[in-house]
């Protein structure tokens, strides 16, 4: 058997484009996401128009600088500001009129183009807060309740440490699947198979030592995802090595999902077709990308189901919020489920040829 | 028993059928030690089949088989351990070189013998660390008779081994073929070349359409026919392929080469036609331009058992 395995393993390591696939494929994925800033914006600037200033506006405009989100400029005309705004100099335009405070008809408003909702949320929120709090300070009412936010993650967190562990998952399926799926037709094609068959080995083990070479390479695919993840801005958890066992776990799944596919695919192009057919829907339903609360409950529930979804959800436990392994027992008890399925699955359509 | 144990092959009343298909129909022979034993026939005849259920890989729907005295079906994998086995067009792995492919099949057997004296074996030595896709066609196919013996078995199964390759690169197996049996082997080879079972093997089994229609040595086989010998003719004047006939000819053909005309007796013995034929040419008042006497190849016994020609 250990011969058998190194043989799988010099036989798996030795097919470099297959091997270039495994890890370039999931750090491309990782580099052109990071080329975008799909963080959180970090500052909003905003040009402020004070048509009349006097001690009231100016501590207005004092409060509204001590929130770190603005970055706050004044211009003088408000025509101007409506120009800048339009061409895009600024995220949004305060104006203060003028009798701001003593005339009832003058009231602050707020410009705002419509080309970016995600900042728009965000400021509209702080500025009503800020005019709120503001109001109850001048009007010296102590507030009856306040609200005091904690942030429970001990660290920041951006884009790309939601991402990595979506791409490890997705790593692990396409080249699960894809992977061993193509080879066992190849070797079906030429007849491997076959000359192991005339050989006292039996042919579910030679199968069994293929799928244990798959999931060495799975390690080092998982190391190399996680270390590419980090040199664009994805931290380390302290329980970052659960990723290998867990990427482990989800490669077993697909791996044996390959297998089913491969005993039903008599060319190699019929294999990578179907293959790609199975992986594809996944990698845009289970949440590699965007979080899948944002799908229609219905489907949400649904996609919960696919063997990919938990596999993200224990990844993204342990990867972007560092708490136990264990806190997804949901998640580990459904891979569980499917990885009995799978092999069950697997070992009965080898039996049947 | 003695008996059963000189038979190293022995098939019995093996039919296989897939669904209407009857594929091997009632096929029974025994092969004792030592022997090269050739299966001879066309695509689909049911040669695969019936090696591949002998070495264990196929069920049979019928009938039985039995290596050294062991059944195909019952003791499988001891069969396994003592047979070796070349299947028609098959591959090795593309990322491992031939010591290493060699030593990886070893380790499937109890015994196995080391990788560089079988590379050696045919010549092979200084390609141990290729890939079997830098081996010329014929290095490929004498690579896959060597991975056959890597446990040393007692019984080699080849299904046709020379297919597709060039005359010379079939000698130099051939060669292979008899240096193995040499070495108290025994071999069991299929194939569609006429000439290969007749230099190679010492009986010959023809198989059409899943039977086996004449088993015997092919010098035997040959003179079992009607008519073991043709004599070729080139006469001055043509005449009526008729006029030849009689008296020991058999059948008489025409080639007609441009207006030359060639003239193919099928006759049952030489020594008694020949006379009588040059008599008849004579009242005929053709002259021989050309007179040429050959034995009849197992092409013809192929064509008289079954009817048809055997196409290489």
């Amino acid at each position: 058997m250990g011969r058998l395995l190194l043989a799988n393993l010099k036989i798996t390591f030795r097919n470099r484009i297959s091997l270039f696939w495994a890890l370039a494929f999931p750090l491309i994925f990782i580099g052109v996401f990071a080329l975008f800033n799909l963080d959180e914006p970090s500052e909003v600037e905003i040009a402020l128009v004070d048509e009349a200033p006097r001690p009231l506006t100016e501590a207005l405009v004092d409060n509204l600088e001590t929130i770190e989100l603005f970055v706050v400029e004044p211009v003088a005309e408000l025509e101007t500001a409506r120009r800048d705004l339009k061409d895009g100099d600024y995220h949004m335009v305060l104006l203060l009129p003028r009798g701001l405070g003593d005339d009832p008809q003058a009231v602050a408003t707020v410009l705002y183009s419509q080309s970016n909702p995600l900042i728009n949320q965000l400021a509209l929120a702080a500025l009503r807060q800020l005019f709120n709090e503001f109001n109850l300070q001048a009007s010296g009412v102590t507030p009856a309740v306040n609200l005091a936010v904690e942030s429970i993650t001990t660290r920041d967190i951006g884009y790309m440490d939601f991402l990595v562990p979506g791409i490890l998952g997705m790593g692990m399926m396409n080249y699960a699947i894809i992977g061993i799926a193509t080879v066992l037709v190849t070797y079906q094609e030429k007849r491997i198979l076959r000359r192991i068959q005339a050989t006292p080995l039996p042919v579910t083990t030679f199968i069994i030592a293929q799928v244990g070479a798959f999931l060495a390479l799975s390690v080092l695919q998982t190391a190399v995802i996680l270390g590419a993840g980090s040199l664009v801005g994805a931290g380390f958890t302290t329980n970052f090595v659960w990723a290998f066992p867990l990427a482990m776990l989800g490669s077993f799944i697909f791996l044996n999902l390959g297998i089913l596919v491969a005993a039903t695919s008599r060319s190699v192009n019929a294999a990578a077709g179907m293959g790609n057919a199975i992986a594809l829907p996944m990698m845009f339903l289970s949440g590699v990308f965007f979080p899948i609360d944002q799908l229609p409950p219905a489907l949400e529930t649904a996609v919960g189901f696919l063997p990919l979804t938990p596999l993200l959800g224990a990844l993204r436990t342990v990867l972007l919020d560092n708490e136990s392994i264990l806190t997804a027992w949901d998640d580990l008890a459904l891979l569980g489920v499917w990885a009995v399925v799978m092999v069950a699955a697997a070992a009965r359509v080898f039996r049947l040829e | 028993m003695r008996i059963v144990l000189d038979q190293v092959v022995e098939v019995e009343r093996l039919v296989k059928e897939y669904g209407q298909l009857r594929a091997v129909n009632l096929v029974s022979f025994s092969v004792p030690r030592g022997e090269i034993f050739g299966i001879l026939g066309p695509n689909g005849a049911g040669k695969t089949t019936t090696l591949e259920i002998i070495e264990g890989l196929q069920k049979p729907t019928a009938g039985s088989t039995r290596v050294l005295g062991m059944d195909s079906r019952r003791e499988a994998s001891k069969v396994k351990e003592i047979i070796g086995v070349q299947l028609q067009a098959s591959a090795y792995f593309d990322y491992l070189t031939l010591r290493e492919i060699l030593a990886l099949f070893g380790s499937f057997y109890r015994r196995c013998l080391p990788p560089d004296g079988l590379l050696a074996r045919v010549g092979l030595e200084e390609k141990a660390d290729s890939l079997v896709k830098h081996l010329s066609g014929g290095q490929q196919q004498r690579f896959s008779i060597i991975a056959s013996m890597v446990n040393d078995p007692e019984v080699f199964f080849l299904d046709e081994p020379t297919t597709g390759l060039d005359p010379q690169a079939r000698h130099s197996l051939w060669e292979l073929v008899q240096a193995i049996r040499r070495d108290g082997k025994t071999i069991i080879l299929t194939t569609h070349y006429m000439e290969e079972a007749e230099t190679l093997c010492d009986r010959v089994a023809i198989m059409d359409g899943g039977r086996i229609v004449a088993l015997e040595t092919p010098v035997k086989l040959i003179e079992g026919l009607e008519a073991p010998f043709h004599i070729r003719l080139r006469l001055s004047s043509p005449v009526a392929p008729a006029a030849l006939a009689g008296d020991g000819v058999t059948r008489v053909t025409v080639d007609d080469h441009d207006g030359d005309r060639e003239y193919l007796l099928q006759v049952s013995s030489v020594g008694d036609c020949l006379p009588a034929l040059l008599d008849r040419l004579t009242g005929l008042k053709a002259q021989v331009l050309d007179l040429g006497v050959e034995k009849a190849t197992l092409e013809d016994v192929f064509l008289a058992h079954t009817g048809k020609a055997l196409r290489d």
